[in-house]
């Protein structure tokens, strides 16, 4: 019995490794959805009613995908240092400090850059910069997707099948 | 708190606009020279100054940068120059709390105007303030037969034009015990005079006063004649064609007018084509001078039509 119990165990500890990374995948596209989403919402604020940055960032804390409030909340919170630190580097802690993002390093970089723009320059400048990141970002999305319809079941698979395995040997 | 305690925290408010380390040696004031404190003065290449009633006072310490007057610029604007970008063409940022930051530097045109800072060389924050009491002695000779006449009030820059129409409005709409309070229009372009925040005026401009911020002076003025029914219209700095052409049509109305003029007599207006308008139509039936020996200010009113 406590043999059956064990490999019950060990099926379930795999299986449950391969969900995992089925999760972390799919939060990874998600992510990146909700980034640019948020974005196209802070270009719009800022182009088209002119809100001070304070109020984007407060906006995006509470109405962004869940994913990517954690950004736009930590560089409110940062806010309150402008004048001892620069924007930029409240909104570049705010990004590396993000880590549920999932970001890869290029992303990372073009998102932290867009901080050296953001608040200093005229609306059609930071309109610009906003839409290159989010064309940066799409085919980061497009690739993160494609992973996830590709090795979802592949990790699946993989979690049982390694679990099973494992049985197969010890017992 | 005392007169001299407020002064000291309008000069602490506007420190607070300054990048850490300017911040930092302008708190090291002592706090009689905090409560006299005019201006704080960034130039790049220069340490940061302090204008005192005597002159200007250095801070000491590095010189100033370009990247200093950037900070600062990004401070005063909360990270958004997007949101201060119409002042910014005109060379100044309203600042929460009723401070006015003035810029200078390399300007790029845009569309036939001033499109923006290439780079900043020198910045000014004006700190305004409340000075209660300076219109006390003033105020009974601005009305005649129980009525406000049109005001002018005419001084150089610097003079204290900002702080005694704000006492004068507070004082006309708070009324007193002879005369009832007025209902004053406020056209407040710069957010200087009232320096509203989330609807609510930071400086005390009297119960019966509405406000107009950020507007150009002409449009604000148009609007609170058709929406607020005002007794009495004030605004600062009459200058461009458009702000004139404001002034009579206000005065067409039947409303009384409080407004602010650069110049140092009435003679320095009348020389300006641009003014023309008003002394031909004799729409201000006072003027008040501004006159200033170091910290001191004395009233000068012209009654009847000077210009």
């Amino acid at each position: 019995m406590i043999r059956w119990i064990g490999a019950a165990l060990v099926i379930a500890a795999t299986g449950g490794m391969g969900l995992m990374g089925v999760w972390r995948l799919r939060r990874a596209s998600q992510a990146l959805e909700g980034l640019i989403a948020s974005l196209q919402i802070m270009e719009s604020e800022i182009c088209t009613r002119m809100t001070p940055m304070r109020e984007v960032l407060e906006l995006l804390g509470k109405t962004a995908p869940q994913s990517v409030r954690g950004l736009y909340r930590r560089a409110l919170g940062g806010m309150g240092e402008l004048g001892m630190r620069s924007f930029y580097s409240i909104w570049a802690s705010a990004v590396r400090a993000s880590r549920e993002l999932a970001l890869g390093e290029d992303e990372e970089r073009v998102l932290t850059e867009l901080g050296l723009c953001l608040g200093r320059y005229d609306v059609r400048e930071q309109a610009e910069a906003i839409s290159r990141v989010r064309r940066r970002l799409e085919p980061a999305l497009l690739r993160a997707e494609e992973q996830r319809r590709r090795d979802t079941k592949l990790h699946a698979f993989f979690g049982l099948a390694s679990g099973l395995f494992a049985v197969m040997i010890l017992l | 708190m005392t007169y001299a305690d407020r002064l000291s925290e309008r000069f602490d408010g506007a420190a607070r606009l300054l990048p850490g380390r300017l911040r930092e040696r302008a708190e090291r004031l002592p706090a009689a020279d905090r409560a006299a404190a005019e201006e704080l003065r960034l130039r790049v290449g220069s340490p940061a100054a302090v204008l005192m009633p005597e002159g200007e006072i250095s801070l000491g310490g590095e010189p100033v940068t370009r990247r200093d007057i950037e900070l600062a610029v990004e401070i005063a604007t909360g990270a958004s120059v997007h949101s201060s970008q119409s002042s910014m063409r005109r060379g100044f940022i309203s600042c929460r709390g009723g401070y006015r930051m003035g810029l200078c530097g390399s300007v790029f045109m845009s569309g036939g105007g001033v499109g923006g800072f290439g780079a900043y060389s020198s910045a000014v924050i004006r700190i305004g303030r409340e000075r209660r009491g300076a219109a006390d002695r003033l105020l009974p000779g601005l009305f005649r037969d129980g009525r406000f006449r049109s005001t002018l009030i005419l001084a150089p820059p610097g003079a204290g034009k900002t702080t005694l129409l704000r006492e004068i409005v507070r004082r006309l709409s708070s009324g007193d015990g002879r005369r009832p309070g007025l209902r004053v229009g406020l056209c407040d372009e710069r957010g200087e005079i009232a320096a509203l925040r989330e609807g609510e005026p930071e400086l005390d401009v009297g119960p019966r006063t509405d406000i107009l911020d950020a507007c150009p002076k002409a449009e604000a003025a148009m609007m609170l004649l058709r929406t607020m029914n005002p007794q009495v219209i004030a605004m600062d700095e009459i200058t461009s064609p458009e702000d004139i052409r404001a002034v009579e049509s206000a005065r067409n109305c039947g409303v009384a007018l409080l407004a602010t003029a650069h110049g140092a007599c009435p003679a320095d207006l009348r020389s300006r084509p641009a003014y023309r308008p008003l002394f031909e139509g004799g729409v201000f039936e006072n003027t008040v001078l501004i006159r200033r020996d170091g910290p001191v200010r004395t009233y000068e009113l012209m009654k009847g039509e000077p210009l």
